[in-house]
């Protein structure tokens, strides 16, 4: 009976570990959504002065891609993760490790397949970090193909 | 309406994507190779380029990473060398879109980096992303 218990309480601190990750994985994107498009949004209005050497067509770019790829944990995003200085100590989770090594490699096959792998090397994700494996994967797959990316 | 919503996100995060950070230029290293000797490399580059060397920082699936970036602007890395010395080791040379690092230096640093793992008799692969 106490085994029993023990192995329900282990379940159930490791559904909780992937809950409370995926959460804060959710609320610290959000907060990054905020920064990168105030950031990107100050960097345009002053034509490029805050971080684009006064080049406004890349000013347009980066806010144009901070609008349409959303923030997740502290690496998912388009510049959001090692923009930052962020490194490895800082991953949350599984989905948080697949952009952790886009962030540095830029390898979207490598991201796709980190999300979806059945041994994961992080805490799995929670319901948040599954959908957003699921709304890159399709985006990501593409163009990684398209690239002509494989992993490993 | 639940099918034109769909293909409008991955239009929209097609385009997100591609119009992404910067580039990034990637040594595909061998697992067997010797981790000093890739550390060294990065050393010798930080030194003749004036990076600072940052780690080796843990994180899961056995990741120990070295960084190596320009002493300004060190919570905005525009430009960085990423030396993978744990299970996978790798050398990725990157930089973002912000444009604030001249282009001559990421490729001063492949070129260096080149010659270093040349001269180590580590062998590599290059991968452009």
């Amino acid at each position: 009976l106490a085994r029993g218990i023990g192995q329900f309480g282990s379940g159930v601190g490791g559904i909780a570990n992937i809950l409370v990750r995926d959460t804060v994985a959710t609320i610290v994107g959000v907060g990054g959504t905020v920064y990168t498009t105030l950031r990107d949004v100050a960097n345009v209005l002053t034509f490029g002065n805050v971080y684009s050497k006064g080049n406004l067509f890349s000013a347009v770019k980066s806010l144009v891609a901070d609008a349409v790829v959303p923030e997740y944990g502290m690496f998912g995003g388009a510049s959001w993760g090692t923009t930052q200085g962020r490194g490895p100590g800082s991953i949350l989770n599984q989905g948080d490790l697949a952009s952790y090594h886009h962030d540095i490699n830029l390898n979207e096959i490598e991201w796709v397949k980190r999300n979806f792998t059945t041994r994961p090397d992080a805490v799995p994700v929670g319901p948040v970090g599954a959908s957003y494996a699921l709304l890159g994967a399709i985006p990501f797959g593409l163009k990684g193909l398209f690239d002509g990316e494989r992993y490993p | 309406m639940k099918p034109f919503i769909l293909v409008l996100m991955t239009v929209l995060l097609i385009t997100g994507c591609a119009l992404e950070t910067g580039r990034a230029i990637e040594f595909k290293l061998s697992p067997q190779v010797d981790r000093g000797a890739i550390h060294g490399a990065l050393q010798f580059v930080a030194g003749e380029l004036g990076l600072v060397v940052e780690g080796p920082e843990a994180g899961p699936g056995g990741i120990v990473e070295y960084r190596a970036r320009l002493p300004t602007n060190l919570s905005t890395s525009d430009f960085f060398i990423s030396v993978e010395v744990g299970e996978r080791p790798r050398i990725v040379i990157r930089t973002m879109n912000t444009q604030t690092v001249e282009s001559a230096i990421p490729e001063r640093a492949f070129g260096l980096l080149r010659e270093e793992l040349d001269k180590r008799g580590i062998k590599y692969e290059v991968r452009r992303g």
